[in-house]
């Protein structure tokens, strides 16, 4: 299982937000750094180097997928793994987002005591699977 | 030129027929190109009378030919009857000009033969030949001989002793035929001439060879001469007249028979004798009767001649009847259908359309002529903007349309410019044609569009719904997540630090986290059964709506049964029930997550509705299907249940012990995905002993490599 210290997460739900931190930082004992919008986490991205971030999908003024462009237009983002959270559960929209460069996308509601573990695993079978 | 429509009281149809154009009339009131009647319109009763009065000429017409036709025929049989009789009139007094000719001759050896024998006999031997001449020849009156012109001998003397010492020269018109006989040294025939003795006769006067001026002559009976030559021949047949030919302009003398003969158009024959031309005729006895016994057979022949005719007639005008009447229905049935019908001959010229064509393709109305090529028809359209599909591809589209036109493979659809659908359905005839029906489907076509924006909303709100149910179930079980793991919040952990060893305080927080964490319990089953509710609703609304599609993929149907046997096995036997599961490698190649979703809900049902015993699954093949059957202990279902236990909404009776909370979708989902993947799921329940769920899914979907066996 890879190791995974720092995770960005951006959702504008007040709550997810809690829930998450609870999550990533009392299960997992991951280093979370939050945003509630998606121009917020691009104003204060600079500096960080996160081994994840944790993506909402619907959100106002920029989208998580609009997010995701923003993101992979900066060097030091290019390789880093991208998961998004979202409450759209069809096959449809969830492929869509693997295809434009997710690494993945967990169902909300989410377990909030394995959500640690499955971010775990996702990443490590990732870099198992780089060459 | 432009040609605008007219509204005519009567119209003609155009029709092409090869290379002419003929202009037929149909039925008033319509709309046609440039064509006009100008009388009033025809009733069918005005029509009915006009037909009647048409046919009464025809009859009237055959009625003067047959009258005619009798009239003249008979004419030509009495002219032939009467040219028959004449023939035969004419050939019998041929026969009696002969016998006459022939009589004369005859005579006129005799007188030779007479003159040769006298010239050496005295007066008793010209009396005995005389008379054994004239005993045998009933004609001859009498015979004399001349010398130097005074008669020196006649016989029978008796009634003739007048004649001996007559001198033929008292008498220049019997003197010129002694002079004539003697120049001749011939038989010179005279007469018919009035006799001395009274009566007409003819004289043959032959002079005597080697004697001068010694003639014999021999007197004949005129009438018995004419007798024996037939004249007189079949009275009852012939009436016979004879009389000396005249100069011109004076009335010939009746010498023989009846003057009426001459008056009833006689046939007539002429005898020359010397300077005389006897002219013999002959009528039948009755005149010129013909016979008309043909009469009644020529009139049978006629009336039955004519009344075939009028049955032709009749025939002829019943079929043609018919005929106009089927096309008129016909074309009235093609101008009275709502859909635009045009056909183009096997040259794609236009040969008919009705009015509904005319008025969908109303911009091309001045190309829409009989005879226009139905590509000339189709680019007018294109260059006047018509259509809305081939506007930017015009050649494409022009392209696509005459490939469709020429070989017709179902119906296709073109958008107008004015916003209308037509749908196009093309079909070759026998012929060659082509018949084109247009119907306007602008209504459906909204009607879908209607349907597909409905079904478009419905979709957005369901993943709207799915969106908005999610993200507060979300928080609420995020947080009782947390609640049933209160050691996790730093706050308990502070708590429980600062309780220390205070016992009774440590008890009272135990009580209060075990109250907590039990009804966090309680409210997180009910959060994930309102996320399954939720879950099920969404599942069936996408199936009901035809949005789901299947991802198919090559899965190993053997382990994804075991997995979910792992996977409920804890829960199967949390209820003191065995789950089972029984399968051989199989791979097949079905959608993972959807059949994964069918078999789970045939599972947690089973489960649920079986309170002892076991859950068995199992997975087979026959000839035709993989087979998985989903089998349990359970309570069962009765037979009024089985009929609708597969229809939504439909649950088993709630008020069974843990019946209860099921939206009723579980069973109608898991049938929807079975039937798209091309399966049957069936059951066979007995009321307390059990159920089984059987799931057939198409043998084809079997994939090389793992077969169940």
């Amino acid at each position: 299982m890879s190791q995974v210290e720092q995770v960005v997460h951006i959702d504008d739900d007040e709550d997810i937000l809690s829930i998450t931190r609870m999550s990533l930082e009392l299960v997992g004992g991951f280093d979370v750094v939050q945003f509630s919008s998606a121009r917020e986490a691009l104003e204060s991205l600079a500096g960080l180097k996160p081994d994840l971030f944790l993506l909402d999908v619907m959100m106002p003024e920029m989208d998580g997928p609009e997010l995701l462009q923003e993101i992979r237009r900066r060097p030091e983002y290019t390789s880093t793994p991208v998961i998004f959270m979202t409450a759209k559960s069809d096959r449809q929209s969830m492929e869509t987002l693997i295809e434009n460069g997710a690494l993945a996308c967990i169902n909300k509601p989410f377990d909030p005591l394995t959500l640690a573990d499955q971010l775990k695993s996702l990443v490590g079978a990732r870099e198992n699977n780089e060459p | 030129m432009r040609h605008e429509p007219i509204k005519t009281e009567k119209l003609f149809l155009l029709v092409s027929s090869g290379a002419t154009v003929v202009r037929k009339p149909i039925s008033s009131g319509r709309v046609l190109w440039g064509c006009e009647l100008k009388s009033r319109p025809e009733t069918r009763a005005g029509r009915n009378r006009r037909h009647r009065r048409n046919l009464n000429l025809v009859y009237l017409a055959i009625l003067i030919l047959g009258v005619c036709s009798f009239l003249l025929l008979d004419r030509a049989i009495v002219s032939q009857k009467l040219e028959s009789e004449r023939a035969a009139v004419q050939r019998s007094l041929n026969s009696t000009k002969l016998r006459l000719e022939g009589l004369l001759d005859s005579y006129g050896h005799m007188s030779r033969s007479f003159a040769v024998a006298q010239s050496f006999e005295a007066e008793s031997g010209f009396q005995s030949l005389a008379r054994l001449l004239r005993d045998n020849n009933p004609s001859v009156i009498n015979l004399a001989r001349s010398r130097d012109f005074v008669i020196t001998n006649v016989h029978p003397i008796e009634h003739n002793q007048d004649l001996l010492g007559y001198d033929y020269r008292t008498n220049p018109e019997q003197m010129q035929s002694v002079q004539a006989a003697l120049d001749s040294g011939d038989t010179v025939v005279v007469g018919p001439v009035h006799l001395v003795q009274g009566g007409l006769g003819f004289l043959l006067r032959t002079a005597q060879p080697g004697l001068e001026n010694i003639v014999s002559s021999i007197v004949l009976d005129f009438e018995k001469i004419l007798t024996e030559s037939g004249m007189e021949a079949e009275p009852q047949v012939y009436m016979s007249s004879a009389r000396i030919k005249g100069v011109p302009g004076t009335d010939e003398e009746i010498l023989f028979g009846m003057s009426e003969v001459w008056d009833n158009d006689p046939v007539i024959t002429e005898v020359i004798l010397g300077q005389t031309t006897l002219e013999l005729a002959k009528i039948p006895s009755g005149g010129w009767q013909v016979d008309r016994s043909h009469h009644f057979i020529l009139f049978l022949t006629i009336a039955i001649l004519a009344g075939t005719g009028v049955f032709g007639v009749n025939y002829a005008r019943r079929l043609i009847l018919e005929r106009a009447e089927a096309r008129r229905r016909l074309l009235d049935a093609i101008e009275s259908i709502t859909d635009g019908f045009v056909i183009f001959d096997e040259q794609d010229r236009l040969l008919m359309c009705n009015d509904r064509f005319r008025k969908t393709f109303s911009a091309s109305s001045d190309v829409i002529s009989p005879g226009a090529p139905f590509q000339a028809i189709l680019v007018d359209g294109v260059n006047k903007g018509l259509y809305e599909d081939a506007k930017g591809r015009e050649e494409e589209w022009l392209a696509d349309r005459m490939r469709l036109h020429n070989n017709p493979n179902g119906p296709s659809e073109i958008k107008l410019s004015n916003g209308s659908w037509i749908k196009v359905s093309d079909a070759k005839t026998r012929d060659g044609d082509t018949v084109s029906i247009q119907t306007d489907i602008t209504e459906l076509k909204t009607a879908l569009q209607t349907a597909e924006d409905a079904v478009r909303s419905k979709t957005e709100f369901i993943n709207n719904m799915n969106h908005e149910l999610r993200a507060p179930l979300s928080v609420i079980l995020g947080y009782i997540a947390f609640l049933r793991r209160l050691e996790l919040y730093p706050q308990y952990t502070a708590l429980r630090s600062a309780i220390g060893d205070d016992h009774k305080l440590e008890a009272l927080l135990n009580e209060f986290c075990t109250v907590i964490v039990d009804q966090a319990t309680k409210s997180e089953n009910s959060g994930k059964h309102l996320l399954d509710l939720i879950n099920s609703v969404l599942d069936w609304a996408k199936l009901s709506s035809g949005t789901v599609t299947l991802r198919l993929e090559t899965v190993e149907l053997d382990q994804l049964l075991v997995n979910l046997g792992e996977e409920f096995r804890s829960s199967a036997e949390g209820r003191g029930i065995r789950l089972e599961v029984v399968a051989a490698p199989l791979s097949i190649e079905v959608d993972p997550l959807r059949i994964r979703q069918v078999f789970t809900n045939l599972i947690t049902n089973a489960i649920k509705f079986t309170d002892n015993g076991f859950v068995r699954v199992t997975l087979s093949t026959d000839a035709r299907s993989v087979l998985v059957t989903v089998e349990d202990t359970g309570r069962g279902i009765s037979e009024e249940e089985r009929h609708w236990i597969f229809e939504r909404f439909a649950q088993v009776d709630n008020s069974r012990p843990g019946s209860s909370g099921g939206t009723g979708l579980g069973l109608a989902i898991t049938r929807n995905l079975v039937e798209l993947h091309g399966g049957q799921i069936s059951l066979t329940s007995t009321l307390g002993e059990g159920s089984k769920f059987q799931v057939n899914l198409p043998i084809d979907m079997l994939r090389p490599g793992k077969v169940a066996t």
